[in-house]
């Protein structure tokens, strides 16, 4: 009997072979079911609303990858599901509240602040928590109970100190630039701009530099990386500062396309971002930015086919569908033992 | 500086005690049932909420919408629960502990999600009333045989009894159904599952089980806020209380049933008394005071006392 | 069930990790009743190989039957349940959970395993839960550790979680038990009394036995027959004395096979 192959003969060789293209290439299998879908929705919808649609996805996208980048470095490197990620966000659109709105600042500057604070947060957070916890080798349900306890009370201090009322930003929502007969708000514009540079800077940075290797040595192997005189203190707090302020940015940006910031908007987007991660392969960084891109599109994409209000609901289902098809995501290396 | 008053005499006003036994027992039931996921099983379940979410709703949309009978309502919703359960352990029970976690909160929000906007099914956001005549008409009869010892005007003290006596028969079942064969494949599960697989336990049949009497007890646990609220809104089913139900299975320990009922007491008191401090806040901000508690509560406790009041430091296996 | 006939064959089987071969083309079998040795320097395969035929891992190619009956695609505990066991090198004593009740865990054939029959038939559930108590104590008896049965395993020594694990898996009543290590951490008069029980459990009940060793002394003097495996490969297979004699475990072993 053959190696547990459930058919024989030519047919039943074709078909193997054909399930089993996906699983030895999943990169290119996600690419051509994209592509597959990009095409059926053009058929069925047309083309302009496609391509307004492909717009906001990647409006929406810009901000879940940075998102996400952030959020797939921390497993990477320290192995905490960081489910306070959402509420970094939160807390990078509030500082940058206070920095533009209340203080007076112009957005550029304030965004900055926001960076800066919410890397500062992501490190005190390691420093405080999670080195501690580290030395103690807690357990999962440990480090998961207490990134949700740190969630909470991120969020409620926040609430705490400004309330429960929705906040904007002050910049540009109404003027938008038109082309081809597609629009695209000018801050929406410029929130893309700058969400996609940062990200190739960082894709750069991971790629080529000492850090950025030393990095993703840490993620492969925390303790074999340890022993080979990587100093592995920094790197962990280059991550958070890198992780934190990513996800300080994407809230900036976030409010910035979306208009407006309550104190819930962070934990709102962690579902989407934790679907964007996993779908790329947790722990991998170009997971995240495509998964991020991708679950952003998706969402867009699902307006022409269900109603707006189910939009977020398109991006759990890609998570559950991808823990269940494939959990090592699209870039993610098959469980070993 | 600011000064805040404290009000002592909110101590003896039974009001108050009836209100926090009410949500003590409600949370007792709803941790009962992470107690044997978690504690018991070693399966991190943690879309609570959501299960409860499916017991309130479909109780409700059975009672109001379809006109069925309360009494066959009750079973019937849970069994859905059950039933959602099942169809979410069948594909991601395999799945290791941190990505269950992810599904399992993800599935809690689509549940809420669900509610918020099926808005002709379940009233959206304004809710769903009109399920607990039913209810009533038992409440009443309780009240007044409770005129007897004087008590014939304590509105929700019926349902206090109630929540109370089947959190208390609740806990004496399953520590009996515990250490029973049954139960001591759910501790090896919670162990070390491949030593159970070794030795000839389907363990994913079990946890599946585990899963759905979770399921069904979170259900149940959604009956009783249904009827303490006399409405159910999506605002009930948000994750929070599904950590509010983490903070009060730990603070009782991983290790005891009984110990669920210490936990939500505990925190329910400390939750309500919140109430009486009369701090210079508006109630929206001193909510957030709240939450930000149960907040450090998980995180000090997971910190420097995973094993919680009662919980003894080797039974638990909170590390790999 | 076949009276006669190899209890195991394996024939081809790989398993790989990304790049890395762990286990490429192993071919085998196990005589009904024999107590072979499975042996090879360290990152060889064997455990790995041990997780692909009690079905914790899923080979890439090959065939695994047992008792004549294909088990490629079996999962861990069917294969359990069909009298093969196994211990684990890093031993799995239920650590938080009494001694005695890891024995118990073990017992085939528990009804009160089952939600329905402790609801509908809770006497007969009561009886063989007492069964399989005094079993498990006397099993306990016979290795020394009777006296710990309400301990936590977790508090036994590493010697003694070895032999627990050993006696649990012999709770199962298993027809072939794969043991990973079963010596390492055990003094030698324990150690002694382990391979006793193995040889009685050999001839009083043709129980099979297929172990991962690294004690070669061990290997030589009590098994009837040797496999050798050397990086994902299996180089020899024979009775001792040859096995010892063959240039390709001495050259895998770098000359240290006396």
């Amino acid at each position: 009997m053959e190696a547990g192959a459930p058919r024989s003969g030519i047919a039943g060789s074709l078909t193997r072979r054909a399930l089993a293209w996906p699983r030895a290439n999943p990169a290119q299998a996600a690419g051509g079911l994209l592509l597959a879908a990009m095409l059926a929705l053009a058929i069925a919808y047309g083309i302009q609303p496609l391509a307004q649609r492909t717009i906001n996805g990647v409006v929406s996208g810009s901000y879940f990858a940075l998102g996400a980048v952030g959020l797939t470095l921390v497993y990477g490197t320290l192995k905490l599901v960081n489910f306070a990620h959402g509420d970094m966000l939160t807390f990078g659109a509030y500082v940058a509240f206070l920095f533009n709105v209340t203080i007076g600042l112009p957005i550029v500057v304030a965004a900055l602040c926001a960076i800066a604070v919410t890397a500062a947060l992501g490190v005190a957070s390691d420093r405080v928590m999670w080195r501690p916890m580290r030395a103690k080798r807690a357990g999962l349900l440990q480090l998961l109970l207490m990134a949700i306890g740190l969630a909470f009370v991120i969020r409620n201090a926040i609430q705490l100190v400004a309330g429960t009322a929705p906040r904007r930003l002050d910049v540009d929502v109404t003027t938008s630039i038109a082309f081809l007969g597609l629009r695209i708000g000018r801050t929406e514009l410029i929130a893309v701009v700058v969400g996609l540079a940062t990200l190739a800077g960082v894709v750069l940075m991971l790629r080529h530099t000492l850090l950025g290797k030393q990095m993703r040595a840490l993620s492969d192997n925390f303790d074999l990386a340890e022993v080979t005189g990587i100093d592995t203190d920094r790197i962990v707090v280059a991550t958070w500062v890198f992780a934190a302020g990513l996800a300080g940015l994407a809230g900036v940006l976030l409010v910035a396309s979306i208009g407006s910031m309550t104190i819930n908007i962070g934990f709102f987007v962690l579902l989407s971002l934790f679907a964007a991660v996993i779908l790329g392969g947790i722990g991998n960084a170009y997971g995240a930015l495509v998964g991020g891109m991708v679950i952003g599109l998706a969402q867009e994409w699902s307006t022409l086919v269900l109603d707006a209000r189910w939009k977020v609901a398109v991006g759990f289902a890609i998570l559950i569908a991808v823990l269940v098809v494939r959990p090592s995501g699209i870039f993610g290396r098959e469980r070993t033992l | 500086m600011t000064t805040f008053a404290f009000t002592l005499e909110a101590f003896t006003d039974i009001d108050f005690w009836i209100g926090v036994g009410i949500l003590a027992g409600t949370y007792t039931i709803f941790a009962l049932g992470l107690q044997i996921n978690v504690g018991f099983t070693g399966i991190v379940n943690f879309g609570q909420a959501g299960f409860m979410a499916i017991g309130a709703y479909t109780m409700g949309i059975l009672v109001v919408k379809a006109g069925w009978s309360f009494w066959l309502a009750l079973p019937a919703a849970t069994a859905v629960a059950m039933a959602a359960g099942l169809l979410i352990g069948l594909p991601s029970l395999r799945l290791r502990a941190d990505y269950f976690a992810i599904v399992t909160i993800a599935f809690a929000e689509i549940v809420r999600y669900v509610a918020q906007n099926a808005r002709e099914l379940t009233g959206g956001n304004q809710g769903l009333l009109g399920y607990d005549d039913a209810w009533a008409d038992v409440s009443f009869w309780i009240l007044d045989r409770l005129d007897a010892i004087g008590m014939g005007d304590q509105f929700l003290l019926p349902l206090l009894l109630v929540t109370w006596i089947t959190a208390l028969v609740l806990i004496a079942v399953l520590s009996v159904v515990q250490r029973t064969p049954w139960g001591r494949v759910l501790r090896a599960i919670r162990e070390d599952e491949d030593a159970a697989r070794a030795l000839g336990k389907n363990t994913f049949a079990y946890k599946l089980q585990s899963l759905m009497i979770g399921a069904a007890l979170g259900a149940l646990a959604g009956y009783f806020l249904a009827l303490n609220l006399a409405f159910v809104s999506p605002e009930s089913f948000e994750p929070l209380f599904t950590f509010i139900g983490y903070a009060v299975l730990i603070l009782g320990g991983l290790a005891s049933y009984a110990g669920v009922a210490l936990g939500a007491i505990v925190l329910w008191t400390l939750l309500e008394a919140t109430r009486f401090l009369d701090l210079p806040l508006a109630a929206e901000k001193v909510a957030a005071l709240r939450f930000m508690l149960v907040g450090l509560l998980l995180i000090l406790l997971m910190a420097y006392r995973p094993q919680g009041i009662l919980g003894k430091r080797r039974e638990m296996v909170l590390g790999d | 069930m076949t009276d006669d006939g190899p209890i195991l064959e394996v024939a081809g089987v790989r398993k790989s990790f990304g790049g890395i071969h762990a286990v490429d083309g192993a071919t085998f079998d196990v005589a009904r009743g024999s107590i072979t040795a499975l042996i090879g320097p360290n990152g060889a395969g064997k455990t790995t190989l041990f997780n692909v035929v009690t079905g914790f891992l899923r080979a890439d190619a090959g065939r695994i039957a047992y008792d004549g009956r294909s088990i490629f695609r079996s999962a861990p505990h069917a294969i359990a349940r069909r009298g093969m066991v196994r211990t684990f090198q890093i031993t799995k004593a239920l650590a938080a959970m009494p001694v005695i009740d890891n024995m118990m865990l073990a017992a085939p054939a528990q009804p009160g395993e089952r939600l329905a029959n402790l609801i509908m038939h809770p006497r007969a559930c009561r009886a063989r839960e007492h069964e399989v108590r005094e079993r498990a104590l006397e099993r306990l008896a016979v290795f020394g550790l009777a006296d710990k049965a309400d301990e936590y395993a977790g508090t036994l020594s590493g010697g003694q979680r070895k032999l627990l694990e050993f006696a649990r898996a012999l709770m199962v009543e298993p027809r072939f038990l794969l043991l990973d290590e079963p010596m390492a951490g055990i003094n030698p008069t324990l150690g002694a009394r382990l391979l006793e029980h193995i040889r009685e459990l050999r001839e009083r009940r043709r129980v099979t036995f297929l172990f991962i060793e690294h004690d070669l002394e061990v290997v030589m003097r009590h098994s009837d027959r040797v496999i050798v495996m050397a990086q994902g490969d299996v180089i020899a297979d024979g009775d001792p004395a040859s096995v010892r004699r063959d240039q390709r475990v001495i050259d895998a072993y770098l000359g240290d096979v006396r």
